[in-house]
């Protein structure tokens, strides 16, 4: 090499290993004072002493690459330790916006299934009855049939009858069973010979003269089962086992049922052979059952109507108005009747105006005014509210009208009303008055439905915002500050690293010290625990640890406290195996002769001479570790097996955004994050690299 | 030396059985409630041909789960040292035959990152060591440091991210092409390695920073030692300093370290071969590891841990060779 003696820079490097030994020894100082120039190399005044440790400062405090990993692992802790605490946002704080998107307005469509609008009480019609008028509707249209008379099973008749094609009229015939009249008394029986040749009567004493009445036996023989009237008595026939019985009628029989008042008796004795009364304004039908012989007695509540079925809806002029069924009866009602009704109190008159469409007005004041129309399109808002206004309604439906005839699936249109805010209430300005605007309404078909959409201001999650003033990173999958959780990541991610790290000094120091200090068979039984443990695979036991913690559902917490102690219980072979290679060759150094000599214990040799002497080695060991444990935790983290959502790590982070799509698209959240966690372990690598040439000049050469 | 190594392989063995039997302990310590659930839910994957309470009967045949610790570890290890771990779980076969089936893709795989690995290592750490503090030196150290600090998964996402997506010159991930089954022999080998070439590339730059900085180490040990001194003084040319005597000292430890890593070869890579579902044996212990296929699992870390071992055995015997002051400790 070539060397000039009077370039300062080779004479101070010369002067280094020349003079100083590698402990312990005294340094002279770099910058040799400016006046004196050239001076000899023993020369007293040159010399300054600097202490082992700032030696090693300076050596470290010259190293570019180690000071830069220095400034940037200090910039790293402020922001994720002092930053996450001076931070604006939490950890886990969710943001919300407001934001203009295409959200669901309303549905509309052309109503074709009649809906009851029930004058009388609808419980008195059985549900299935009721259930099936749709059906009976459409067997009706199908057999252009005005009317339809039908019974149902226990007796009550129905009149559907077609108004026009959206209106019918249901009409309900009641026949209620109240009771039952017996009054008929055995007196004897008929004998039918199987051949028919002879055929005798066994009747009871009194009646036994009729046994040979013929004219009798020819009527008993005709009314089997049945009742005849025969010399003012009536007599009843029943077929009760294979020998018909003859009864004769009783003065006073037995009245089961509702009402079992005398009164109500007499009239029904009165009316036995009527086909039905009336009895206290009420009507009845009375009837004879020949199977049984007993008489029943029907409440007859008469033809009424029960109710309109219609695909009419009403459109209020004034939107958002509501009426109730009284009203829409009254209305259906006045079509085809008188043409006026009365509704609280008001008249309203039916007309149908020049487009043709059904028109309520109302005409209490001399002025008549529009009060509803009739129109089978139904527009609802999203939520089932009628709350839109005629003329939306009127413009929606020619659209859709268009849209059939074009044979369209899409289309939109605009509505000039009034705005609504996201909670979906009206706007109304600092004065008081309506918002009005343009709003462009898409209207998609989906079979019979048409969905309309616009744009709305609703209140939303935050999720992957783009990077602003407020969100510095912007806000990831679940509008979380992206920018916070990578500062409270780091601070995880370093917590675990530091933790880690100590965990392995810990058991690396102690255990490699022993294994030094005493060597034999204790260095030989430690060290092959060293294998041992070298062997075990760290990587593919954390992933089987996450899977089960996964699997039992555990605290994120937890999880993080397991996953440091199994990478610092894995972790430790290798400080022990460097701490006791250099306790090895410590050992036979003159200074442990000495301490020997001088009698010390052995617990003071090792940590009072010997570990402080490894102390270097140990501090950049740590040092590069710290970076590994990151790399781990991270690696961990981003395969899901890690930290959980919602706590934050910065494997994790990126995780959340490693689908292709998040890929391409959110890179401003994994790219910062994955560069943290480069620059992270980078500079501790950096500056354990700078550690290790500031205490080890050898090295360096 | 025969001596050494017959130490050596003994002492290996014990290792060995003291590491298996860690492993053993840790999978024998899984509750059984979380082993039978994953049983239960792995028995309705497709494939499957056998009820749950078959495989925990299996299962308690191979691994000796239901016994105690120790004499369940030497049920299983006797099972294992035949070859028979049993029916995976999560692949519904022998463990052995998926095993079988995705050890060579994972060979492929690491043998390319280890060959340009050591291509563009050595020479660099060499050139390096050689113009200590030049700029060159900076670039290489700083580089390595680098390499060595990446996540892999990041560097594997970037990738994707950078060739698969914005340049769209290769498939985000998977072994083959989707018309891989139309192709002809020769097209079948070229589409498996193209899409072999980012995982390569990830590990490639994963790893090298170590070999660097080895390399560069070892031959700044070199060039300081007193025969280059004499061999600089006796006059040789730079050239042969440089490539007679330091290199092929380097070389010493260089072969030893890369000796020992050879059966890392088979070890597979988990995060690369996951990311970019290369089938090999990182990717397949990797989803039956996540899924709970215990079988697998106790496979894939006995399978580990010998290559581990291995590795150091391999590396302790070339040093010894190449260094006789071993052998006689």
């Amino acid at each position: 090499m070539k060397m000039n003696l009077y370039d300062q820079k080779n004479l101070k490097e010369e002067v280094l290993t020349d003079v100083v030994p590698v402990n312990n020894a005294p340094e002279i100082d770099e910058e040799p004072p400016k006046e004196i120039p050239q001076r000899a190399l023993d020369d007293a005044r040159r010399i300054k002493v600097l202490s082992p440790s700032r030696l090693v400062a300076k050596r470290f405090f010259r190293n570019k690459l180690a000071m830069a990993g220095l400034v940037i692992l200090i910039a790293m802790f402020l922001l994720c330790f002092v930053g996450g605490w001076v931070g604006r946002y939490g950890q886990k704080e969710v943001f919300y916006k407001y934001d203009n998107i295409m959200f669901s307005f309303g549905t509309a469509n052309e109503r074709t299934t009649y809906e009851g609008y029930y004058v009388i009480d609808a419980s008195e019609i059985n549900n299935l009855e009721r259930n099936k008028l749709n059906s009976y509707i459409s067997e009706m249209r199908s057999k252009q049939q005005d009317t339809r008379n039908y019974t149902d099973s226990e007796g009550n008749a129905y009149t559907l009858t077609k108004l026009d094609e959206n209106l019918y009229e249901y009409r309900f015939h009641k026949i209620q069973k109240t009771a039952t009249y017996d009054n008929k008394i055995e007196i004897g029986q008929y004998h039918e010979n199987i051949n028919g040749e002879e055929s005798e009567l066994i009747l009871d004493g009194p009646y036994s003269s009729l046994i040979t009445d013929n004219t009798f036996k020819n009527l008993v023989k005709a009314n089997i089962p049945g009742r005849f009237v025969y010399e003012g008595n009536t007599y009843i026939i029943l077929k009760s086992n294979k020998i018909p019985t003859i009864y004769i009628a009783g003065d006073d029989g037995k009245l089961i049922g509702e009402d079992q008042s005398d009164g109500f008796k007499t009239v029904v004795k009165n009316n036995l052979s009527a086909n039905g009364f009336t009895y206290e304004g009420k009507d009845f039908i009375i009837e004879f059952i020949a199977s049984n012989g007993i008489y029943q007695i029907s409440r007859d509540y008469g033809n009424r109507l029960a109710a309109y079925l219609s695909t009419y809806v009403f459109d209020m002029q004034e939107a958002g108005f509501l009426v109730d069924t009284e009203f829409k009866t009254s209305a259906f009602g006045a079509v085809y009747g008188s043409g006026t009704f009365e509704w609280k109190g008001k008249t309203y008159r039916i007309m149908k105006n020049e487009k043709d469409i059904i028109v309520i007005q109302d005409i209490s004041n001399a002025e008549p005014v529009d009060f509803a129309n009739f129109s089978t399109f139904v527009v609802r808002r999203y939520n089932g509210e009628d709350t839109l206004s005629i003329s939306f309604k009127d413009q929606l439906q020619e659209k859709v009208k268009d849209m059939i005839a074009n044979g369209e699936t899409l289309s939109q249109f605009t509505f000039y009303m009034q705005q609504i805010d996201g909670e979906g209430n009206l706007i109304f300005n600092e004065e008081g008055e309506p918002v009005f605007d343009t709003s462009v309404f898409v209207v998609e078909r989906k079979l019979d439905n048409f969905v309309l959409t616009n744009l709305q201001n609703k209140y939303l999650i935050n999720i992957f915002d783009k990077p602003s003033s407020e969100h510095w990173m912007g806000t990831d999958g679940s509008g979380m500050d992206v920018f916070t959780r990578l500062m409270y990541g780091g601070r995880i991610s370093l917590i675990i690293g530091f933790v880690v790290v100590f965990l392995e000094v810990i058991l690396g120091v102690i255990l490699g010290g022993i294994a030094g200090y005493f060597g034999k068979w204790v260095d030989q039984l430690i060290m092959r625990i060293v294998d041992i443990f070298y062997c075990v695979p760290t990587l593919p036991i954390l992933i089987i640890l996450g899977a089960f913690f996964d699997s039992v559902r555990m605290d994120s917490y937890m999880r993080i406290m397991y996953m440091m102690i199994v990478l610092g219980i894995l972790g430790w072979p290798g400080v022990a195996r460097m701490v006791r290679g250099q306790i090895l060759s410590l050992r036979e150094q003159e200074f442990m002769i000495a301490t020997e000599a001088a009698g010390l214990k052995a617990s003071r040799r090792i940590f009072k001479h010997l570990i402080p002497n490894v102390m270097p080695q140990l501090i950049v060991i740590a040092t590069m570790g710290l970076g590994g444990v990151i790399l781990t935790e991270s690696t961990l983290s981003f395969l899901g097996l890690g930290a959980k959502y919602p706590l934050a790590t910065w494997g994790a982070m990126i995780n959340s955004v490693s689908s292709s799509s998040a890929m391409v698209n959110y890179t401003y959240i994994w790219i910062p994050v994955g560069l943290m966690i480069c620059l992270t372990v980078i500079a501790f690598n950096f500056v354990g690299d700078g550690l290790r040439d500031a205490f080890d000049p050898k090295m360096k050469r | 030396m025969g001596r050494f190594i017959f130490k050596r392989t003994l002492l290996s063995i014990i290792i060995l059985f003291f590491v298996m039997f860690i492993v053993y302990f840790l999978i024998h310590s899984l509750p059984t409630s979380y082993i039978e659930t994953v049983a239960r839910q792995l028995a309705t994957r497709p494939g499957n041909m056998k009820s749950v309470e078959q495989w925990m009967a299996d299962l308690n045949a191979t691994y000796g789960l239901s016994d105690n610790v120790f004499t369940g570890y030497f049920v299983w290890l006797g099972k294992a040292f035949k070859g028979d771990f049993g029916d995976s779980w999560y692949y519904s076969i022998p463990v052995v035959e998926e095993f079988k089936k995705v050890i060579w893709n994972s060979f492929y795989l690491g043998i390319a990152a280890l060959l340009i690995e050591v291509l563009v290592a050595i020479p660099l750490g060499v050139i390096s060591a050689r113009k200590q503090y030049s700029l060159t030196d900076y670039s290489v150290t700083v580089t390595a440091l680098i390499g060595i600090s990446l996540p892999t998964f990041f560097v594997a996402t970037l990738l994707k991210l950078v060739f698969s997506i914005k340049l769209n010159w290769f498939d985000i991930s998977g072994m083959v092409s989707r018309n891989y089954i139309s192709m002809t022999d020769t097209q079948q080998f070229f589409d498996k390695a193209w899409h072999f070439v980012l995982p390569i590339i990830t590990l490639t730059v994963v790893g090298i920073g170590g070999l660097m900085r080895y390399t560069r180490t070892n031959m700044l040990e070199v060039l300081n030692s007193d025969y280059i001194r004499t061999a600089r003084a006796k006059g040789l040319s730079e050239r042969k300093v440089i490539n007679r005597h330091a290199f092929r000292n380097t070389l010493i430890p260089i072969v030893t370290i890369l000796g020992g890593s050879l059966p890392g070869l088979f070890a597979g890579a988990l995060i690369t071969e996951t990311l970019f579902a290369i089938e090999g044996i990182g990717f397949a212990s990797y989803h039956a590891m996540v899924a709970g296929d215990i079988p697998f699992t106790m496979f894939y870390l006995s399978f580990m841990s010998i290559l581990t071992l291995l590795g150091n055995f391999i590396s302790d015997i070339l040093y010894a060779v190449v260094d006789p002051r071993v052998r006689i400790n």
